[in-house]
């Protein structure tokens, strides 16, 4: 292999010295050597090209076509996405409208097994659940403790809480 | 744009001409292969940013066109078959350079086609590795064999090169 790359110029030229000097004291290497240089050499004059310069000029009327057509492309799939967007985002708040304040019963059968038990009775107000984690009231609340640097009258521990990415800290009220 | 068209130009004039034998050289495509040297940087300019990212812009356009060149032998239409191959060098030539090309067209494609890319192109290893999409290994492993094949064919005895 390093024969061949000798012979190929591909050697780095420290290896190549070193290589040299292999060569020097082992004549049955060089010979090998110079035989797959022969070889080579031969290939590459009976592969031998005569390039020519190509007749036409480089085509930069059809180049600047294709460069308009990809711009267009680009801002047709830009433009396909935002408005995916939207109308995702349309439907959704669409949904989120019309379910607001309705029986959860109601909600549930339209698309649910009907041989499931209704976990609301059929026409019961569900309050908007202060249980819930990400709950508009937890937050507040929260937000509203941290700023008065109390908590809630009666509880004994806090969520400590700095950064979203962190996991929060409970911390006993002193 | 214009800057970019211009930086084109310049690419086509410094390896239009190497292109160009490569398509030449094949006989299938030889008859379309101004042609295909103009979809090669068509298709270079669709992909441009990896043009501009490439560590050899030279290898990555062979690379190109060798993929050009596929597709224009899957589309081929039989009738395509009869364009005719590149003209033989005028030249006399003596008979080993002769043996020499009949041995090349004997090896395996691959080998045949990583060795045309080194002797003719005078592409580097990794460049090679680039244009066929392989490890730098495998380049010196197909160049290993094919150039241990040929000396076999033109020296009629097995030599052992490690």
């Amino acid at each position: 292999m390093l024969l061949l790359d000798q012979a190929m110029g591909e050697l780095r030229p420290e290896v190549a010295e070193l290589l040299e000097a292999h060569l020097t004291r082992t004549p049955k290497a060089a010979r090998q050597a110079a035989g797959l240089a022969a070889t080579i050499q031969l290939a590459r004059q009976a592969t031998a090209l005569t390039p020519e310069a190509p007749r036409r000029p480089l085509a930069v009327a059809r180049l600047r076509k294709v460069q308009t057509a990809m711009r267009w492309r680009t801002a047709a799939w830009e433009l396909t996405r935002m408005a995916a967007c939207a109308v995702l985002g349309l439907i959704l708040g669409w949904q989120g409208h019309i379910n607001r304040g309705r029986p959860v019963a109601a909600m549930a059968r339209p698309g649910g097994n009907p041989d499931l038990p209704a976990m609301v009775a059929e026409g019961e107000q569900v309050p908007e659940s202060r249980t819930d984690f990400w709950s508009l009231a937890n937050l507040g609340e929260a937000q509203r403790e941290r700023q008065s640097g109390s908590s809630r009258p009666g509880s004994r521990y806090r969520l400590h809480w700095d950064s979203p990415v962190k996991m929060p800290q409970v911390e006993e009220n002193l | 744009m214009n800057e970019g068209m211009e930086q084109l130009e310049q690419l086509y004039r410094e390896t239009g001409p190497a292109l160009l034998a490569f398509f030449r050289h094949q006989p299938a495509l030889a008859g379309a292969a101004e042609d295909l040297l103009q979809d090669t940087f068509v298709r270079a300019l669709q992909h441009r940013e990896r043009l501009d990212g490439a560590v050899s812009r030279r290898a990555y356009l062979f690379g190109i066109a060798r993929h050009v060149g596929l597709d224009a032998l899957r589309r081929r239409k039989p009738l395509d078959e009869l364009v005719e191959p590149p003209a033989a060098p005028a030249t006399r030539e003596d008979a080993r350079l002769e043996s020499m090309r009949a041995a090349i067209t004997e090896l395996p494609g691959p080998q045949r086609e990583t060795l045309m890319l080194k002797l003719q192109h005078e592409l580097s290893y990794e460049e090679i590795a680039e244009v066929l999409a392989i490890p730098v290994g495998t380049v010196r492993s197909r160049l290993h064999h094919a150039v241990l094949q040929l000396r076999q064919i033109m020296t009629g005895s097995n030599h052992d090169e490690n």
